[in-house]
């Protein structure tokens, strides 16, 4: 059984606890309320030993005592945490956040400082809303985790590939530096963030089941999808390595590779009806090729998922979104001219990259149309 | 000539993307338009026979331009498949078994003005060898309203990879950058490496057929002897 902990100072939130556990899947989460100094409420934690850590944001809202000895929020006590696990390694553990909507909105988006100490941010609403999803998640931090500290015994060049689950032959793929200094972190939670950051959460060397389905050019609703990711797992595109039951994922290059042996070219340079005509006459499916929300075509030469509607899209018919960090291995998000010119995109709170206002004023003014 | 190792090609092509990035000539997107090229070739190691794609699905796309005389913005984009297959050096006298790099010319909304290809003759195909064409198949959306139905003449012309191809993309349409770079021992080292796999053997051909007198240049470098 993984024991974890929930701190809040607001008692009445204490169901929290029981909608971050799972009988199913082995996962007891207590609720403990923050009633010392500190340190002192670190120390505890360390000795109680926790498969997880789930805490609320503001833990300084109510005074737990005549003594009011919870003038801090989650930020310093996950920082403590995280210094002795520097220290200790073989003692980390994942720390997560799960506070109100509107308080991660209004306190935790703007603490630039502290949002690296966290490796996941859930909204009280969604794990009551989608419980079962959280706690997928959640086991399988716990178990990346322990993946990840018995990593440390491997060699140090040897570390990201093992726990990426990749062929020695793949190995090239990863040589990029901002990836090996990965192997050079001493504790677990650096090398879970890093993996979370440059691999897991971004479209790049993996890709989300959307992007699969873009670079695929099916439609999303297409009869067969499921069997065609049955066929996707028979050719070993799913990503296997640490985190993976808790996210799926498919490798950018094995999805590559499979394309030009199935179908003798790239995937890219095969419109969507050709992509979906070699998928189906392979697999004896009945997929559908999709539609581009621009051209209304499905002869369209999809790249990508559009970061705001996650609908198949071109590179020619998308504008660049404004991120602020992205490495050479990553897709850059792209949003689709449909999504700009009913402004859908604003609603995802994502921006377009300046570079490409021009475009992006003269499709919301009418003089690009579709 | 030196064939360089498939490696050596995926540094190349990561310095290209670098380069290219760095003098602000591409859209940011120039990573993720080479990163599979890169990773192939990386992983193919020392191998001098190697393959590598850029597909017309994630183009080299090219910084938006106005041009002066058709008085709108343009924008160019360039593609390849490129196979090589060292064995061929020594039987064909050349070591691309395959190679067709595209050039596009599209305006912002997205259409084609023109396109040109370098590619090597498909088989029992009248033509050069190698050749320049005009417009060709577009294997997108566009096909139907731009397919260009009349494929002839192809020039004879002497193979391009996507070193050469950017080079000529940057000259021709961004004439301040290359006045600046043209210079730098960064970028020749680059266009040498791409220079001496794509021009050396194809130019030593032509220098055996000049001296041979035996035929008119033309009919040497057809594809099927006639």
């Amino acid at each position: 059984m993984y024991k974890g902990l929930f701190i809040d100072d607001q008692k009445e939130d204490d169901y929290i606890a029981r909608y971050l556990s799972s009988k199913e899947q082995n996962l007891q989460v207590d609720f403990r309320m923050p009633d010392k100094e500190l340190l002192e409420l670190a120390e505890e934690v360390i000795k109680y030993k926790p498969a997880i850590l789930a805490l609320d944001y503001r833990l300084d809202e109510r005074p737990a005592g005549k003594d009011n000895p919870n003038r801090y929020k989650a930020g310093p006590l996950a920082q403590q945490l995280r210094d002795h696990a520097v220290e200790m390694p073989a003692e980390d553990f994942p720390i997560i956040l799960v506070s109100h909507e509107g308080k991660i909105r209004q306190f935790f988006d703007p603490d630039l400082t502290v949002k690296d100490l966290f490796d996941r941010v859930y909204s009280k609403e969604s794990v009551t809303d989608e419980q079962a999803r959280h706690v997928k998640e959640i086991v399988s931090l716990v178990k990346g985790y322990s993946q990840i500290i018995k990593s440390l015994e491997i060699a140090k060049d040897r570390r990201l590939m093992h726990l990426l689950d990749i062929a020695e032959e793949e190995g090239s793929n990863f040589e990029h530096q901002d990836l090996q200094i990965i192997n050079g972190y001493m504790a677990p939670h650096q090398i879970a963030r890093d993996i979370f950051k440059k691999i897991i959460d971004r479209q790049g060397l993996l890709l989300d089941k959307d992007n699969v389905v873009a670079v695929l050019g099916v439609d999303s609703k297409a009869i067969d999808l499921d069997n065609l990711f049955i066929k996707l797992a028979e050719n070993k595109i799913n990503y296997s390595g640490v985190f993976s039951d808790g996210w799926d994922r498919w490798w950018a290059h094995r999805i590559s590779n499979y394309g030009k042996k199935l179908c003798g070219k790239a995937f890219g340079n095969l419109n969507a009806e050709e992509r979906v005509t070699c998928l189906n006459n392979s697999y004896n499916l009945k997929l559908s090729p999709a539609k581009s929300r621009w051209t209304a075509r499905v002869d369209s030469l999809y790249a990508f998922a559009c970061s705001s509607c996650r609908q198949p899209t071109e590179i020619e018919y998308s504008v660049q979104a404004y991120e602020p960090i992205s490495y050479e291995f990553m897709q850059k998000r792209r949003i689709c001219w449909t999504c700009v010119q009913t402004g859908e995109y604003a609603e995802k709170s994502l921006r377009i990259n300046t570079a490409d206002m021009f475009i992006a004023k003269k499709i919301q003014n009418g003089e690009i149309k579709n | 000539m030196a064939i360089p190792k498939a490696k050596d090609m995926g540094d190349a092509l990561q310095y290209l993307t670098q380069f290219l990035t760095v003098n602000d000539l591409v859209q940011c997107d120039a990573w993720s338009a080479t990163s599979d090229a890169r990773q192939t070739l990386l992983s193919s190691r020392e191998n001098k026979s190697w393959t590598y794609t850029i597909t017309s699905s994630n183009p080299i796309i090219f910084k938006t331009i106005l041009h002066d005389k058709i008085g709108s913005e343009i924008i160019p984009r360039i593609y390849t498949d490129i196979t090589l297959d060292e064995s061929k050096l020594e039987q064909e006298g050349t070591p691309f078994a395959n190679i067709i790099s595209v050039l596009e010319i599209r305006s912002i909304e997205g259409n084609v003005l023109v396109r040109f290809h370098i590619d090597r003759a498909n088989a029992g195909q009248a033509g050069p060898l190698f050749h320049l064409q005009y417009g060709g198949h577009s294997p997108g959306s566009d096909r139907d309203r731009q397919d260009f139905e009349l494929r002839e003449p192809r020039w004879a012309h002497p193979p391009l990879d996507i070193i050469l191809l950017c080079e000529v993309v940057v000259a021709n349409f961004y004439t301040a950058t290359w006045s600046e770079i043209k210079r730098q021992k960064g970028w020749i080292e680059l266009v040498s490496m791409s220079q001496q796999l794509c021009l050396e053997p194809y130019f030593n051909n032509i220098q055996k057929h000049v001296d041979k007198k035996d035929s008119s240049l033309l009919n040497s470098l057809w594809a099927i002897s006639t």
